[in-house]
């Protein structure tokens, strides 16, 4: 396709928005067969604009559409608000999932779980013997950054959303 | 909510009638046009974007649904395509030709008719089409001269033809 282009398109295209079409416009549209495609198709669609206009019988409500928005906005903020949960959800269970592996391959898993056996069964003496050690106490660090860490983004979710 | 139901309302009467002709013409299809009307104005009144003047939210309008027809036409369809515009309301000859016309519009693809519609029907610039359909700037001059020839060799050809048949 070979392309012609007019140095006056916008001025034309500009004098047919407006509506004043003067003389000297017109018959550079006559000549040039950039404009005058440009007049032909803004004519028709124009034309083609009112018909449609026409065909407007019925537009939609726009109290439908106000409560259709007010309907999905409630359920964003749902959605917002449950993500905190969700994400602690799958967290938990990624956590649950993956303890029998973390038990068997960590020291610290094993001392942990044979902690807590004897914990159940009343012994409580595993506390002074755990807690001292390096280990543990880099792991307790760890929890405690973790949840300090989770706490804070489902508060700032909660505060972002309200 | 970005507005009162007061202000959207007003919102809505001014700015939705343009905005289902263009959906109606862009799309050819009635019951898409609404559903898509509808969801316009939906992600309009879920955006929290600062306060803006009419003209902007106008444009802002057709942006959103410039998107979600573009969205609409990359997904497979469903089915035939329904011709469900009602037929213009006059006589004979004149409907005749009013047929033809469309009929040389639904020729074009989507993207043309968008391009055709902005620029000539809502007066967009260069700059402003190409915010509302993401093409570049440079793009959209020679996109709108390919449309535009190919609609005027249509509506020459349609008009020609409707000549000799009145002969």
């Amino acid at each position: 396709m070979n392309r012609v282009i007019c140095e006056r398109e916008d001025q034309t295209a500009a004098a047919i928005r407006s509506g004043a079409i003067d003389d000297e416009t017109a018959s550079h549209a006559q000549h040039c067969p950039a404009c005058s495609d440009i007049l032909l198709v803004s004519e028709f669609l124009r034309e083609d604009c009112v018909l449609a206009d026409h065909e407007q019988t019925a537009l939609p409500n726009a109290s439908h559409i106000w409560q259709r928005a007010r309907s999905q906005a409630q359920q964003e903020a749902v959605r917002l608000a449950m993500r905190p949960i969700r994400f602690m959800k799958i967290i938990a269970i990624v956590a649950f999932a993956c303890s029998p592996w973390l038990r068997l391959l960590l020291p610290i898993g094993r001392e942990l779980a044979a902690s807590w056996s004897r914990a159940f069964d009343f012994n409580f003496a595993f506390v002074s013997k755990v807690w001292p050690t390096a280990a543990n106490q880099a792991a307790v660090l760890l929890g405690f950054g973790a949840a300090t860490i989770l706490l804070s983004l489902s508060s700032w979710y909660m505060l972002r959303q309200e | 909510m970005r507005m009162d139901e007061g202000s959207f309302r007003l919102l809505y009467e001014r700015s939705a009638p343009r905005l289902f002709a263009y959906l109606l013409r862009v799309s050819a299809e009635r019951s898409l046009a609404e559903d898509l009307l509808q969801e316009t104005y939906c992600r309009f009144l879920s955006t929290k974007v600062p306060e803006m003047s009419e003209d902007s939210q106008r444009s802002y309008l057709f942006r959103i649904a410039t998107n979600l027809l573009r969205d609409r036409w990359r997904r497979p369809p469903e089915g035939p395509m329904p011709e469900n515009l009602p037929e213009p309301a006059s006589g004979p000859p004149e409907l005749e030709r009013q047929l033809e016309l469309r009929q040389a519009f639904r020729q074009l693809k989507v993207r043309e008719r968008q391009l055709l519609w902005l620029a000539y029907v809502e007066g967009s610039d260069h700059k402003e089409i190409a915010q509302a359909t993401g093409l570049r700037h440079a793009s959209v001059r020679l996109l709108l001269f390919r449309a535009r020839r190919k609609l005027a060799n249509l509506i020459r050809t349609g008009a020609s033809s409707q000549t000799e048949h009145f002969k």
